[in-house]
Formats: C-alpha cells, sequence, structure tokens
C-alpha cells in the first residue's frame, strides 16, 4: 500500500533522510520508531505529499479522500468545539448526523463535545485530532504521534481502538517513541536513525533476532545495540 | 452543494466565535455609531459614515477574508478538504456567501446611521456590496498567495487612501478607478450642503441619490480584474492537496 524507495531528503544543507526504504502491506499497522529529531514526521509529510522529496522513489496506493491524517494537532480550528470541527468534515464526506458524536465516544470526548478547542487539555486535543482522521473511516490512516500526550490509561485505550479500525480492513502508518507500545501494537516495524532504517520486521522476530528477549521482548536495548543511543 | 454547505457554516460559527474575525467589524460600526450618538454630526454625517465604510470594506474585510483563508491554511485543514474532494471555486463561494451576508447586515447598520432610506439605501447597498465582493476577491486572492503577510498594508491604503484623496488631487487620480473611491464618491455625494456665500447668500446643494453614471460599469470591471486575478493565482495551484488529488487520478 506503501513504498518508499532510498527516499532523500535535506533542509537547508542538512541532511535528515539519507537512504529510507520500506513498505506497508495493505491491513497491518506498522510503526515507524525514532528518538525525538529523527525524521519521522518528515517521512510522514513526505507521503503525505505535504513535501517533496529530494531523491528516490516512493508510491501511496489510496485515493485523497480515503486518507486520514493525523499531524501533531492539524486539523483542528481552536475557536470552535469538538462538535463543529468534526461536524464540516462529516458533512463534507455526506456522514449520517450521529456520527461525529459516535466518534466522540470512541476516543472518550463525549462529555466534551461542545467545549472550544483552545481550552482543551493536550491529550484531549490529540484525541480529538485524532477522532477527526477516523471519522470518515478512512482505509489509509497517518498517525504522527498518537498516544504522546496520552496517560497510559487512555494510551491503550487508543490502541485498542487502532487495532479494532485494522480489523475493519484499515491500514495504518503510525511513528512512536514509545518501543512498547510498537511491540504490543504493530505488525510490523522500522526503525529510524541517522536518516536511514537501520532495521524493519515483526517487533518480536527483531527482538529475537537481537537476542534480547530476557523477561520480556525489548526494543529498546536492540536500538541501543543497533545505534548506540538510547530511544 | 454539500461542500459548499459545510464550509458555508463552518464559516459562519468561525466568524462569531473569533474576535480577531468580528472584532473589527464591530468596532469599525461601533465607533461611528457612538460619534453621532454623542454629538451633532449635521452635514459630517455623511462623511463620517464613509469613512468607516470605507474601513470596514477595505480593512476588516479584505483582512477576514485572508485571515480565515490563512487560519484554513495554517491549521491544514484547507489542505484536508481539499483532500476530501472540495474545490477551490467551492470554498470560494462558502466563504465569501458569510462575508457577504454579514456585510449585507453591517451595511444596512451604516446606510441607517448615514440617514439613509428610499433609493439612496438601495443604491448605497447596491454600490457598497459590489465593493465588498472585490474585497473579498482581493482579501481570499492574498490569502491563499505568498503575499499573505502584506495583507494589512494593501488593505490599510485601500481603506485610508480615498480618505486623504480627498484632500489631494494627485491622490484622488491615483484612487479614481479603484472600488473604495467609488464608494467613497457616492457616500458623500449624497450628503447635500448648505453653504454660505461670500456675498451672504446662502446655497443649498441637494444630496443625490443616484448612483453616477459609468460608476456602476467601473465596479464591474473592478470585480472583473480581481476575478482574474483570484483564478490566474488560485485554479493554477488549486486548494492545498489538490495537486495530490491530481497525481491519484
Ligand atoms: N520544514 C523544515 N525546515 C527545516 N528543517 C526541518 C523542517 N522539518 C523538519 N526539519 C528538521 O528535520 C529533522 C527531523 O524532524 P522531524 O521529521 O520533525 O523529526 P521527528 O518527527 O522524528 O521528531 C529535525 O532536525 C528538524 O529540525
Ligand atoms: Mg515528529
Amino acid at each position: 500500500m506503501i513504498k518508499m524507495e532510498n527516499i532523500e531528503k535535506t533542509f537547508g544543507g542538512q541532511t535528515v533522510l539519507s537512504d529510507v526504504s520500506f513498505n506497508v502491506k495493505k491491513g497491518e499497522i506498522f510503526g515507524l520508531l525514532g528518538p525525538s529529531g529523527a525524521g519521522k514526521t518528515t517521512i510522514i509529510n513526505i507521503l503525505t505529499g505535504m513535501l517533496k522529496e529530494d531523491g528516490g522513489n516512493k508510491e501511496v496506493i489510496a485515493n485523497p479522500h480515503e486518507i486520514g491524517i493525523m499531524l501533531d494537532i492539524g486539523g483542528l480550528y481552536p475557536h470552535l468545539n469538538c462538535l463543529e470541527n468534526l461536524n464540516l468534515y462529516a458533512q463534507i464526506y455526506g456522514l449520517p448526523k450521529n456520527k461525529p458524536m459516535e466518534v466522540l465516544k470512541t476516543v472518550g470526548l463525549e462529555d466534551s463535545a461542545k467545549k472550544t478547542v483552545s481550552k482543551l487539555s493536550r491529550g484531549m486535543t490529540q484525541r480529538l485530532a485524532l477522532a477527526r482522521a477516523i471519522l470518515y473511516s478512512p482505509k489509509l490512516l497517518f498517525l504522527d504521534e498518537p498516544t504522546s500526550a496520552l496517560d497510559p490509561g487512555t494510551s491503550k485505550g487508543v490502541c485498542k481502538l487502532l487495532q479494532e479500525l485494522r480489523e475493519q480492513g484499515a491500514t495504518i502508518f503510525l511513528t512512536t517513541h514509545n518501543m512498547d507500545e510498537a511491540l504490543k501494537l504493530c505488525d510490523r516495524i522500522a526503525l529510524l536513525h541517522d536518516g536511514k532504517i537501520v532495521e524493519q520486521g515483526n517487533p518480536n522476530e527483531i527482538c529475537e533476532r537481537y537476542n534480547s528477549i530476557k523477561t520480556v521482548p525489548d526494543l529498546e536495548s536492540v536500538f541501543l545495540q543497533l545505534t548506540g543511543v538510547e530511544l | 452543494m454539500r461542500n459548499i454547505k459545510a464550509i458555508f457554516t463552518k464559516q459562519l460559527k468561525s466568524f462569531f466565535k473569533n474576535p480577531s474575525l468580528f472584532g473589527t467589524p464591530a468596532s469599525f460600526l461601533l465607533i461611528p455609531f457612538l460619534m453621532l450618538m454623542l454629538t451633532d454630526a449635521g452635514d459630517a454625517r455623511a462623511i463620517i459614515v464613509s469613512q468607516f465604510v470605507l474601513m470596514f470594506a477595505g480593512i476588516s474585510m479584505i483582512g477576514n477574508a485572508s485571515y480565515i483563508i490563512t487560519e484554513d491554511r495554517s491549521t491544514m485543514n484547507l489542505r484536508f478538504m481539499g483532500m476530501a474532494g472540495v474545490k477551490p471555486w467551492q470554498y470560494l463561494i462558502a466563504t465569501s456567501g458569510v462575508f457577504l451576508m454579514v456585510s449585507l447586515g453591517v451595511l444596512y447598520l451604516f446606510g441607517l446611521m448615514a440617514g439613509f432610506s428610499g433609493e439612496v439605501m438601495i443604491n448605497f447597498l447596491i454600490l457598497c456590496m459590489l465593493g465588498i465582493v472585490c474585497s473579498i476577491l482581493l482579501g481570499t486572492t492574498l490569502g491563499l498567495s505568498k503575499f499573505a503577510p502584506f495583507t494589512m498594508i494593501i488593505a490599510l491604503v485601500l481603506g485610508i487612501g480615498p480618505i486623504f484623496a480627498v484632500a489631494n488631487e494627485a491622490l484622488a487620480n491615483m484612487f479614481r478607478f479603484t472600488f473604495v473611491q467609488q464608494m467613497n464618491i457616492f457616500i458623500r455625494q449624497t450628503g447635500g450642503t448648505i453653504l454660505e456665500m461670500p456675498d451672504g447668500t446662502v446655497q443649498v446643494i441637494e444630496g443625490v441619490a443616484a448612483i453616477p453614471e459609468g460608476m456602476l460599469q467601473i465596479m464591474a470591471i473592478n470585480v472583473a480584474v480581481l476575478l482574474v486575478l483570484f483564478i490566474v493565482t488560485n485554479l493554477r495551484n488549486g486548494l492545498d492537496g489538490e495537486r495530490l488529488a491530481k497525481k491519484r487520478g
């Protein structure tokens, strides 16, 4: 569904991506892992056409209207309330009137439906951004650190939600620097370091390969072995 | 139609919920109202109102149109709407629809303040609404272009220029064919005035209610030029996200 081949990206002399290749299969949850500043958001921006790559090939097989994107708090109007924000897209996509409220329930924001976005906490805003991205049941989802501002409990809820979406046939591409979450949630992962993908595959298999399953599989130590830096 | 209705609803809510949007039009309405209430403006009525109408049509409406687009873009909604299949013309119609509706209300209040009724009021609304169309087109074009940061400067020149043009012929010539100057001329001519001649006689100059000959044509040309400017700037690039849509067929 997604293919990246030897993608390069430079920002005014600073090479952020030097050789990034991976592919994402239909119906899987694919996690892109790397520390802050590694270039994860840049990769999403390239895949969603917001940035142009400097070299390499990419392919995203999906119609633009079947793609859901959650980038930070993008897509939200600070002066409107949660429901009004979702209503805009519900109407454009011709969804039933009760759909926005339903999705708000799914992300646990039903009690804040009439709250102005600028008055929400960071974690609530993040959940609303997720709600906006999944509102129209997209076939392909790009989620940039969907759980970074959430407490562990809510975070678990979101992971469960993403698994449900996968069961309904969605392909999900997400970035994270939470190794535990990646291990539990993702079918396959890619580790990004120094502008390159240093390893990719099933997270448990990767852990086995690097012999880092002591009591539990430990992606942190794999990353440390591979790169010498901590996540 | 679905897209237009959705965006119209959103822009209308945005307008009344965001002080950055309703703030200036509201103040441009309130200030002359207070001025006229607190003083005996007499002959100066039309002049006071005309200056604020110009600032409303020039400064606040150009600024508002540009602001709302900049917000749609910086929140990435313009791109998401483009991906959802919204076309630039649908976005333009929905967004300007809201501004036109609000403007009609505001202009009517301005008209009442100036003491207009009947034919003058209707002509005033026709001419000024054409002016608002110009402002929206200009603001939208600026908002979608890389000149967005200069919107306020351009709006200031258009909103205040005609006021200075009254005192300076060279300036008057410069602004002669702009939509703001047409509005300026029209409102001033409706006022009429009483002149005391040097020989002591009194001459009454009646206000004129009709739109001067050629003025509507000048307005139409303004609209046409700005529409072409909008099309050239934006249909070529499309809304953010349109390019992606094209690539995937
Ligand atoms: N538009 C941009 N202009 C210049 N530098 C950028 C831009 N976007 C990202 N970068 C740089 O690219 C690097 C990777 O950024 P990013 O993709 O946001 O990382 P991550 O999402 O993994 O934290 C950072 O060093 C950042 O400063
Ligand atoms: Mg990032």
